[in-house]
């Protein structure tokens, strides 16, 4: 996105007028999963992106994975679907976050919590990540096996580390 | 489904592991970090690849990926910049590669069936690989075989006058036919014999300096296994044993068939032909053979017993 303002995303309305409405208006974040996105969420970048009137937590809410699809009818096999883990929010100047930087999903991500700078947001469940150098790696099985061989979870190892990230295939939809 | 999209943070090496066998055919790439893409963002990837055979790093494009010999002590990661380079380590079957940000690198690795060559040049190291001369024995193999380049990969380079290792590699199907493609097909086998045959025939003229070549075929299907063909010998022969076999045997079954048939003929003969003749009844079959042959003893039994009884009567009247 690119010289867009939101305005007046919160979380909680309590001067709202009338005060019925303080109750019914909340948690009203500017991104949030679509309910149904389980194998793949697109990232999203801010270029000269503003935020006015609105909470610091209300940037978004990172949706842990759907524990109902670790199953291998219907779902994404004996683990957790991990399309939910593995996608970022980017300002790419500061001007959405106050601070150049990368958002990403805190749900068992253990290659983020190993890098430096990165803090944990329990209300939005992600880290901020004063850096620019998080990226999504993308690959695929392209040999006529690909739809009938199952062949995850895959485990990428930084390598001479411990830190892991366990990535499934696509959910059976 | 087996697309898979991973965090990482750009500038490192990552272990990728697959639960079962990995995909003979894969492609990466970033999701790109600008709209632009970015080259100086970098992952270098490793495999480990259990089936031993080849594996080979292309870009998505068909066009040649840089390939480092397994035994070079230069590093992948020298050379972060260029989108595809690998090395792979035969011996280790870890394949190592660049892939970087730029919108342009999708890197293509697959497993092959291929030959493994080995040549022993009569050249002293140095002066063989002095002035790119490994590139230019690639060509100069390459225009040998009548194949492309890019099927060529750079094993090792060794001392010893030179020995120069590298794979032939079988033909790479497009992205779009990567669904269909068989590394083992007819084609791709009867392709590779000819090119190990080509290749272990070649003599100095053909490849100056050379004293000898080795030549080992790998045969892997699509699915990463290990294809074992006939051997060059056995099919035809094999095939003309089986055909002449059956011949044979159909001839002699045909000749027991017909002698059985006219043995049983003589043998239902004979019996009917001394009894008709004996009783002047028609006889048919072996039951009524018995029937009439007890007739014809009855018939003598009956004619004696009178006499007998006669006897019988003289010696009670004596």
């Amino acid at each position: 996105m690119i010289n867009v303002t939101f305005d007046n995303f919160r979380l909680s309305y309590a001067n709202l007028a009338p005060s019925a409405l303080a109750t019914k208006c909340s948690n009203n974040r500017l991104f949030e999963v679509h309910p149904q996105a389980d194998s793949s969420i697109g990232n999203h970048h801010f270029i000269n992106t503003t935020v006015t009137d609105s909470d610091s937590n209300a940037f978004g809410f990172f949706t842990a994975p759907n524990a109902a699809y670790a199953t291998n009818a219907g779902g994404c096999g004996t683990t957790v679907c991990t399309g939910r883990n593995n996608y970022l929010i980017r300002d790419h100047n500061g001007t959405f976050l106050g601070a150049a930087g990368t958002l990403v999903p805190g749900s068992n991500n253990k290659m983020i919590e190993s890098l430096s700078g990165c803090t944990f947001n329990a209300t939005t469940n992600g880290y901020f990540c004063p850096r620019d150098d998080i990226g999504r790696l993308k690959f695929r099985n392209i040999a006529n096996d690909f739809q009938s061989r199952v062949m995850w979870p895959v485990t990428v190892t930084k390598e001479t580390t411990t830190n892991t990230i366990e990535i499934n295939g696509w959910r059976e939809y | 489904m087996g697309r898979f999209l991973s965090l990482i943070q750009y500038g490192q090496c990552y272990n990728v592991s697959f639960t079962a066998q990995p995909p003979t055919d894969m492609l990466f790439s970033f999701s790109l970090p600008t709209l632009a893409g970015d080259n100086s963002k970098f992952a270098c990837i490793k495999i480990y690849h259990p089936v031993a055979s080849s594996v080979a790093v292309a870009h998505a494009n068909g066009t040649d990926a840089v390939s480092i010999p397994a035994n070079d002590a230069q590093e992948v990661t020298g050379n972060v910049t260029t989108c595809g380079i690998n090395k792979y380590l035969f011996k280790d079957n870890i394949i190592h590669f660049i892939v970087t940000a730029d919108p342009e690198c999708v890197v293509r690795v697959t497993l092959r069936s291929s030959v493994q060559v080995t040549i022993r040049l009569n050249v002293d190291m140095a002066t063989f690989t002095a002035n790119d001369g490994n590139d230019k024995f690639l060509t100069l193999l390459a225009n040998y075989l009548n194949i492309s380049k890019s099927r060529l990969t750079i094993n090792g380079v060794t001392a010893g006058s030179t020995v120069f290792t590298f794979t032939i590699n079988s033909e790479l199907p497009t992205v779009e036919n990567s669904a269909t493609g068989n590394p083992a097909s007819a084609a791709n086998i009867a392709d590779l014999k000819n090119l190990a045959n080509k290749i272990t025939s070649a003599n100095s003229s053909s490849i100056p300096n050379l004293l000898n070549v080795n030549a080992n075929s790998n045969f892997n299907d699509a699915n990463g296994n290990p294809v074992i063909p006939p051997s060059d010998a056995a099919p035809e022969s094999m095939t003309k044993y089986i055909i002449i076999g059956c011949v044979l045997g159909a001839a002699v079954l045909a000749g027991v068939a017909i002698g059985a048939y006219f043995l049983v003929k003589k043998l239902r003969a004979r019996p009917s032909t001394s009894i008709e003749e004996q009783s002047g009844h028609n006889i048919n079959g072996g039951e009524e053979q018995s029937v009439n042959l007890e007739k014809e003893q009855g018939l003598q039994r009956s004619s004696i017993r009178p006499i007998v009884k006669q006897e019988n009567e003289e010696v009670q009247n004596i």
